[in-house]
């Protein structure tokens, strides 16, 4: 039997989100009315934390990025021009400006500045795909009959070809600026060049360069280089004709590794630019060159930007790793309190007290404030 | 090798959402960035819900969701959690969005024009395959201060005194408007699906 009057419909809903006193437990035990009220409040709240977690593009994450940053700063009006152009045109009507002030009202509105992704289905003959921006590097001929989406943004521009032939030309692209062309199974990156890219059913059938390098990373199988006048033909499709590659040189050069200076580089370059994804794959490349004296250097820095990027999980293992490969590292105890202050954001607060601890009297004031300041945090 | 100059101090590296606040009202472009990065997936999905048009109004909002707060992060009090405070200037822009939108329908319809169409991109038409489903549908009917309660309550799991610092309203407001958004929504799916 309930000891209590029913409460009001809005604390069953505050009981759902954030639980319940005692008495109002007390309350439920004994009266079913309301018990089923919750039942039907705590079902819909299931169901919308069930609702799928829509995600922006990366395309358009780092479009509004950079806009941000203050590189081309955009306040919401995108079409703000046009809505202050109907205002004026509509007072203008109402003070009897006439005709001409109507038509300007009735002008479509201006195109965004900076698109997302321009869908090209190319008509039966070739033609030059509409790029999005005019700063676009890459220009796409496509094929009679080619399907392909351009997305991305300048300095990361992607075409998603999912089939028939095109061409392209990449003008030469600044450090960390990226032109792909991506199927389902392959992708295709360069740095100023001409090549003709073919698709089947959405799988990479050929490329062939007419200048400059371009680099083709199937999903299966070894990265190649290809040079002017080169051309790569999938595996598959040679089979298919018998064995007979097509015409043309065919070399399969092996992927010939950036140099760990340039890789630290361009990483640097990319963290500095806020593009951390990108700089921890540049720091990450480091690694791959056996010995670098920049390795120490590449571990920290991988941390920092995955740390960066809010790859949380990853940060933390690349802290880890950084600790483990370069124990007496000047930078030990920085990486212990990022470390630290990383575990205590995902309320890990043994984690955390272990690194905040493991900071060592040598360190700077300034890493040995945090780490207090940390172990504060912890309750300690 | 010599040890590159920090691009960011130290002090913000290990720090918290309130310190690249601090920094982005100096101008630090690397914690402006980060706060972006920790963040931006929040304020999509709360301004995707909210807005409920195309993923490219949404973006717009966003972005000037960014703008807004890098231009007010010296004021930022500290009284609220920072996701809190920036899904509060998201929602105030919506709402302004939203007026601002419904003043040009008012006006084109006034003149004999047909109010903007929605045109919708082929990224979006992916991303509403995936996510209109019944209760998306209906949520999107309700009235904007209930489906902000219920978006920022229930969905994004905001606590209501939060959620209250976010919308400028009292806790207990919150709690009524969710109340009536759940019964809306129920009465909605039940409609659907009896």
């Amino acid at each position: 039997m309930s000891t209590r009057a029913c409460p009001e419909s809005w604390e069953l809903t505050r009981a759902v989100a954030e639980g319940m006193g005692p008495a109002l437990f007390e309350h439920l035990e004994g009266c079913t009315a309301c018990r089923g009220q919750l039942g039907l409040e705590k079902d819909l709240r299931v169901r919308a934390q069930a609702l799928p977690r829509l995600e922006p593009s990366r395309a358009a994450v780092l479009r509004v990025q950079r806009a941000v940053l203050g590189a081309e700063a955009k306040a919401i009006a995108r079409r703000g021009p046009w809505r202050l152009g109907a205002l004026a045109a509509g007072l203008a009507l109402l003070v009897g400006l006439g005709a001409g002030t109507w038509k300007l009202a009735r002008q479509p509105p201006a195109p965004p500045t900076q698109g997302v992704s321009v869908q090209v289905v190319a008509p039966t003959k070739t033609r030059v795909a509409e790029t999005a921006v005019a700063r676009r590097k890459g220009t796409v001929h496509a094929r009679a009959g080619a399907r392909l989406v351009e997305l991305g943004a300048p300095g990361d521009e992607v075409v998603r070809l999912e089939e028939g032939g095109i061409t392209v030309e990449v003008e030469k692209l600044a450090t960390a600026e990226r032109f792909r062309v991506v199927t389902s199974d392959a992708e295709v990156e360069v740095r100023g060049t001409a090549f003709d890219v073919d698709v089947v059913h959405d799988r990479l059938r050929a490329v062939r360069v007419w200048h400059g390098v371009v680099e083709v990373r199937p999903g299966s199988g070894t990265p190649v280089l290809l040079h002017a006048g080169e051309h790569w033909t999938a595996p598959s499709a040679v089979a298919a004709k018998g064995a007979t590659p097509s015409p043309g040189p065919q070399p399969a050069l092996p992927l010939k590794p950036r140099s760990d200076e340039d890789a630290f580089n361009a990483g640097w370059a990319s963290l500095r630019s806020g593009d951390f994804s990108q700089a921890s794959h540049a720091f990450q490349d480091v690694l791959t060159t056996p010995d670098s004296p920049l390795a120490e250097d590449a571990r920290y820095w991988n941390a920092v930007a995955l740390q960066r990027a809010g790859r949380t999980p990853e940060a933390l293992a690349a802290w880890e790793a950084f600790l483990q490969s370069h124990p007496d590292s000047e930078r030990a105890a920085e990486a212990n309190v990022a470390a630290g202050w990383l575990e205590l954001g995902r309320e890990n607060a043994i984690a955390a007290r272990a690194r905040f601890q493991a900071v060592g009297a040598g360190a700077s004031g300034r890493v040995q404030a945090s780490a207090q300041a940390g172990l504060a945090r912890c309750g300690d | 090798m010599t040890a590159r100059v920090l691009p960011f101090p130290l002090t913000d590296l290990a720090e918290t959402d309130e310190a690249l606040v601090l920094a982005s009202a100096n101008g630090d472009t690397a914690a402006r960035s980060a706060l972006y990065g920790r963040h931006h997936r929040a304020v999509f999905r709360f301004c995707a819900r909210l807005n409920g048009r195309t993923t490219e109004d949404a973006q717009d909002l966003v972005q000037a969701t960014f703008l807004e707060v890098f231009r007010a992060a010296p004021r930022f009090s500290g009284n609220s959690q920072v996701r809190t405070w920036i899904l509060g200037i998201a929602a105030n822009l919506i709402r302004h969005d939203l007026r601002s939108r419904t003043r040009r329908a008012r006006f084109l319809t006034l003149w004999g024009r047909e109010p903007e169409q929605v045109t919708t991109s082929l990224e979006t038409l992916t991303l509403l395959r995936e996510g209109m489903g019944a209760l998306e549908r209906a949520l999107q009917a309700l009235p904007l201060p209930m489906r902000e309660v219920f978006v920022l309550c229930d969905v994004e799991e905001l606590r209501g005194a939060e959620a209250a610092h976010a919308l400028d309203v009292p806790e207990g407001t919150v709690w009524r408007r969710l109340h009536l958004a759940r019964k809306a929504l129920r009465a909605a799916l039940e409609e659907v699906q009896p």
